[in-house]
Formats: C-alpha cells, sequence, structure tokens
C-alpha cells in the first residue's frame, strides 16, 4: 500500500506532457485558425479603433507564445476566464454544470456495468446457445446506435407512446430526488445500453480465455462449485479488461453526454459547450474542452491505479 | 472462422477474398454499403421525388405512394434519404481519405525516422486522442464555421492519431524484420524501402482500420449534422433530419427512417470490418472508438 502514492505521483509526472501539449493544442484551436478574435470580442459592429484598442489591451499584438505562457498562467491561477455571452465566469458556469454531467455519467456507468457483465458471464457460459447469439446480435447493435438516435426512440416509446416517463427536462436531485431520477433514467439509459454492450463484449472474451485456463481446471476438480468457479475465480480476472474499456470510454462518455443532453434537454457540460459556440463564446468553449480533457487524462491514472487494486500481482 | 483448404496453391489475394466470403456478417455489409453507394451515385434516378420538392400535405404517414411518409413542409422522407447518403457518404469518405493520408504519413515519419522526431510525433497524437473524439470534433468546427467540409477536415484531424499508431506501430515491427535489413544491406535507398518494402506490409492493416473508423466517422458526421453543425439546410442529411424530426415527435417517420439509415451504414461498416481482420489474420484490436 505504501506503493501507490509514489506510483501515483509518477504516472501524474507522465500525464504532465500531454496536458501541456493538450493545452498547446486547446490555445491553438482558438487563436492560430483563421478569423479576428477582436469579433468575437466585440461583435460585429465594431469599428476599426476600437478593434485595434482591444488587440492592444488584451495582448493580441504580442508573439503567440507570449500570448500563449500569459494565457496558461491565468488558466493555472484558476481563472478560466469571462463568458463573453453570459455576465458570468467561466468556472462559475462550469461548476454549475458539472453535476449534471456527472450523474449523467455515473448512471450510465452503473447501467452499463449491471447489464454489460451478466450477460457477457451468460454468453460466454454457454457459449453458441441461442442466448449467446441473441447477446452479441444486441450487443453490435447497441454499439452501432447513434446516440441522438436511440434517445429518440426511447422518448417516442416511453413518454410519447407508454407516457411513463418525461420526455426531457431537468430539476436537481437536491430539489427533488425522485423527480430527478424520472428525468434523467431515459438519457442514463440512452448511453448506458450502448456501453452496455462493449463491455459484454469484452467480458465475453475475458471469460472465454480464462475459463480455459488450469487454474479453473483446478478449481473445478478441487470440488468448487460451478458458481463459485465462474465468479470468483473466472469473474474476478475477467474485471481487468472491463474497467479498461470503461476507462477508455470516458472521452466516448462525454461526447456522449454532449449529444444526450441536447436531446433530453439537460442543462449539463455538453450543452453548455453546444450553447457556447452558438452564441461564439470562445472562453466558455475553451473552459469546456479543457475540462473535459482533463478529466480523461484523469480517469486514465485512475484507471491504472484499480488495476493495482484488483489485481494485487500488479506492481509499479 | 474456417480456413479455405485447398490442394491447389492460391495466390494470398484469393485465400483473401475467400476467406471474406465465409464471412457472412462481412458480406452482408459489403452488399449493404454497395447498395448505399449506388443510391449516393444514382440519386436522381433512384429516388421517387426531388429532395426539396413539397409535393403534398405535410406529415403524411408512410404509404405506398410515400414509402417513408412525408415531412414537416410535405417533401418525400425516402427521397430525401437517398439524396442524404451523398453527403453523408462523402464526409466519411474525405475525412477517412485524410485522416489515413495524415495518420500514416506520421506514422511512417515517427517509426522509420524514429529518435526525438518519433518521441514529440506521437506526444502530439496522444495529446489529440486525450480530447473526446466529438467534443474535439465540435471544437474545430465551432471555430471553422459550420459546413460540410469542415466537419470533414474536424473528423479527419480527429482520426488521425489513430492511423498514426497503427502505421508506426507496424513499421517498427517490420524495421528489425530480415527482409528489411536485406534491403538496406543492398544499399536500397530510404525511398524504396518505404514504398517497396514497407508500405505493401502496411496496407492491410490500414484497410481494416479505415472501415471501422468509417463508422465512427458516419457517427460523428450524423452527430454534428443533428446539432446543426454540419450540412446547412435545406440539403438532406440523416442527422439534420433527425433533428427536425424532434420538433415533431408525433410523426415518428421523421426521426425514425433516417436513424434506420445511420444504424444500418453503420453496423455494415463495422460488419466489413470485422471479416476483412478475421480474413487477414490480422490481431489489430481497436474496439469501435
Amino acid at each position: 500500500m505504501v506503493k501507490i502514492p509514489k506510483f501515483l505521483l509518477s504516472r501524474l509526472a507522465q500525464m504532465l506532457p500531454v496536458l501541456f501539449l493538450a493545452s498547446v493544442i486547446v490555445f491553438a484551436i482558438t487563436n492560430l485558425l483563421p478569423g479576428d478574435p477582436t469579433y468575437a470580442l466585440l461583435g460585429e459592429t465594431a469599428s476599426e479603433a476600437e478593434r485595434a484598442a482591444a488587440r492592444v489591451r488584451y495582448g493580441l499584438n504580442d508573439p503567440l507564445p507570449v500570448q500563449y505562457f500569459r494565457w496558461l498562467t491565468t488558466i493555472l491561477g484558476g481563472d478560466l476566464g469571462r463568458s463573453l455571452y453570459r455576465n458570468q465566469y467561466v468556472l462559475d458556469m462550469l461548476i454549475g454544470r458539472i453535476p449534471v454531467t456527472l450523474q449523467l455519467c455515473l448512471m450510465s456507468i452503473t447501467l452499463a456495468v449491471a447489464i454489460g457483465v451478466p450477460a457477457g458471464v451468460v454468453a460466454a457460459k454457454w457459449r453458441g446457445s441461442t442466448a449467446d447469439i441473441v447477446v452479441s446480435v444486441l450487443s453490435m447493435a447497441s454499439v452501432a446506435m447513434p446516440f441522438f438516435w436511440a434517445g429518440i426512440l426511447l422518448i417516442i416509446v416511453f413518454s410519447l407512446h407508454l407516457g411513463w416517463l418525461p420526455s426531457s427536462g431537468y430539476v436537481p436531485f437536491t430539489t427533488d430526488p425522485l423527480r430527478n431520477l424520472q428525468l434523467m433514467v431515459l438519457p442514463s439509459i440512452t448511453i448506458g445500453t450502448s456501453f452496455a454492450g462493449l463491455i459484454m463484449r469484452q467480458v465475453r472474451g475475458a471469460m472465454l480465455e480464462i475459463m480455459s485456463f488450469d487454474y479453473i481446471r483446478t478449481a473445478r476438480a478441487k470440488g468448487a462449485s460451478e458458481m463459485r468457479v465462474i465468479f470468483r475465480h473466472g469473474l474476478r480476472n475477467a474485471l481487468i479488461p472491463v474497467i479498461t474499456v470503461v476507462g477508455l470510454q470516458t472521452g466516448a462518455l462525454l461526447g456522449g453526454a454532449v449529444v444526450v443532453e441536447s436531446v433530453f434537454s439537460l442543462p449539463g457540460l455538453g450543452s453548455m459547450m453546444i450553447e457556447s459556440i452558438f452564441s461564439r463564446d470562445y472562453p466558455a468553449i475553451q473552459g469546456a474542452v479543457l475540462f473535459s480533457v482533463c478529466c480523461v487524462l484523469l480517469v486514465t491514472v485512475i484507471v491504472d491505479v484499480l488495476y493495482a487494486v484488483v489485481d494485487p500481482r500488479i506492481e509499479y | 472462422m474456417s480456413m479455405a483448404v485447398a490442394a491447389i496453391p492460391i495466390s494470398p489475394t484469393q485465400r483473401y477474398i475467400r476467406r471474406f466470403a465465409t464471412h457472412k456478417l462481412g458480406v452482408i455489409g459489403l452488399l449493404f454499403l454497395t447498395l448505399v453507394v449506388i443510391a449516393a451515385v444514382f440519386a436522381p434516378w433512384v429516388a421517387p421525388y426531388p429532395p426539396q420538392r413539397i409535393l403534398t400535405r405535410a406529415l403524411q404517414a408512410p404509404s405506398w405512394k410515400y414509402w417513408f411518409g412525408t415531412d414537416e413542409i410535405g417533401r418525400d422522407v425516402f427521397s430525401r434519404i437517398v439524396w442524404g447518403s451523398q453527403i453523408s457518404l462523402q464526409v466519411v469518405g474525405y475525412s477517412i481519405a485524410g485522416a489515413a493520408i495524415v495518420g500514416a504519413t506520421v506514422g511512417l515519419i515517427a517509426g522509420y525516422v524514429g529518435g526525438w522526431l518519433d518521441i514529440i510525433l506521437m506526444r502530439i497524437m496522444d495529446a489529440i486522442l486525450a480530447f473526446p473524439f466529438l467534443i474535439f470534433a465540435l471544437a474545430i468546427v465551432a471555430i471553422l464555421g459550420p459546413s460540410v467540409q469542415n466537419s470533414a477536415i474536424a473528423i479527419a484531424i480527429a482520426k488521425s492519431p489513430g492511423f498514426a499508431r497503427i502505421v508506426r506501430s507496424e513499421v517498427l515491427s517490420l524495421r528489425g524484420r530480415e527482409f528489411i535489413k536485406a534491403a538496406i544491406v543492398l544499399g536500397a535507398t530510404n525511398q524504396r524501402i518505404i514504398t517497396r518494402h514497407l508500405w505493401p506490409n502496411i496496407t492491410g492493416n490500414l484497410i481494416i482500420y479505415a472501415s471501422l473508423s468509417g463508422s465512427t466517422a458516419l457517427i460523428t458526421e450524423s452527430s454534428l449534422s443533428f446539432l446543426g453543425l454540419g450540412v446547412r439546410p435545406p440539403a438532406p442529411s440523416w442527422g439534420y433530419m433527425i433533428a427536425v424530426g424532434m420538433d415533431h415527435w408525433q410523426y415518428w417517420w421523421m426521426s425514425v427512417f433516417p436513424g434506420l439509415a445511420i444504424f444500418l451504414t453503420v453496423l455494415a461498416f463495422n460488419f466489413v470490418g470485422d471479416a476483412l481482420r478475421d480474413a487477414s489474420d490480422s490481431k489489430l484490436d481497436l474496439g469501435t472508438s
């Protein structure tokens, strides 16, 4: 247990160059591409003199590396700038939006694991059976469904025709927990089923491989029940690839949130991005993109740590 | 996966085709993609009506006359889906070609030259990969402005690190092989080694990855159009049609059929990619992301 903090430090240190380059890319996207930033700052109607003044005030005439490091220092100080559109700091906007997206992501992942792991075990245990074929077909289908279409199908079926669940809107959990959950069910199913397909495929593959190992035969020979063999000896080892899949999909999860929040009108990080893009709110776009990169990188580190927790043989 | 056992020796290409043909889903996928390409190329003849013409009352349910119903201003949904395939396939084609060219070049240089150049190039690729795919594409489209061309550029940039990684790892594993060493000893130029010895051995995996990437590219393109950042209306695009259908919930055919077109085409790309991979014995495992 003493090793983990040291290992964590070295993993975080390895992350730094990627994070640095990612910040350069974010800066480059908004500064190197064609287009005069003063249009974003002042709008289309400002005069040339006003633009020139703004360029001096914001240091837009300085060499780009100088501008970059100035930008980086303010960001490291926790200042992501002010929204051009709303009278708000970008950081405050993010803090307001993160709980919605976080809840969506956590509920989706929980659902995905709850469906994907048992389905994968069943498919592997009865390989080639009808159950295996059904589960495999469903997983292929769920992976190929675009989120926005899956969401709309769910709304058509469960809100419009059956009237079981509301189609869109958001209420914070702290205000009305029941209503909050009702509103989050369909969005979570939309993302969750797609990831369940991925997880199922991983679990099935890993279980098939592991169940042919010697220690499984030994466990059976010792007289362990089939349940014990599958869950204690098989699944436990199959969980490692599952953690990888879940970890590697953080980006896809956040991307999915953008689309799903837009379908279900959830005020999360994703809809903040879309709104900022339409209102050409560059600091807000920058903040949201940068935040999502940090999330992805952080999760990759967490995944590495989880490996060591799940599999004590792994040492760093 | 069954091996084609033959007494007469067959060429690797023949073996490849035979193995592909035994993969039922792959064949179905290939047939479907062919159908979509035909629909796109011959859209004026395949589609029963022009995509922009207002034919009849709005929001009519599917019928023999209008197979997939009519939309909010009375245009034929089936005809618009057929025409929409042009845009979707163009964006997929251009973005994958662009990503393959950029990615393969970076991968070749990184793998072949090695050293500092390798480290720098691949760290840049890592940094791009750290961005959520759709969010990266969104950010680029946000700055360049929404259009078909810009969504293709955005997808191409976001997709190129994947190609770079594959090509680089192939080059690294090939570089130590004897036939490459032999070519070096025989005094072959770098250009000759790359074009005659490395490249032919890389194209197989490149094609598999390109096919699997087709599905990501299509989903991203339609997501961008759905969010209003791709095709400009009134041009028909599958993603945008679904977005319009969202404002007309009761008329399910407006969003269900274009979505089905995306779904089936994505499935077809995945099937073909899987079949190509199985046929080639490649160990390429890139999932679906």
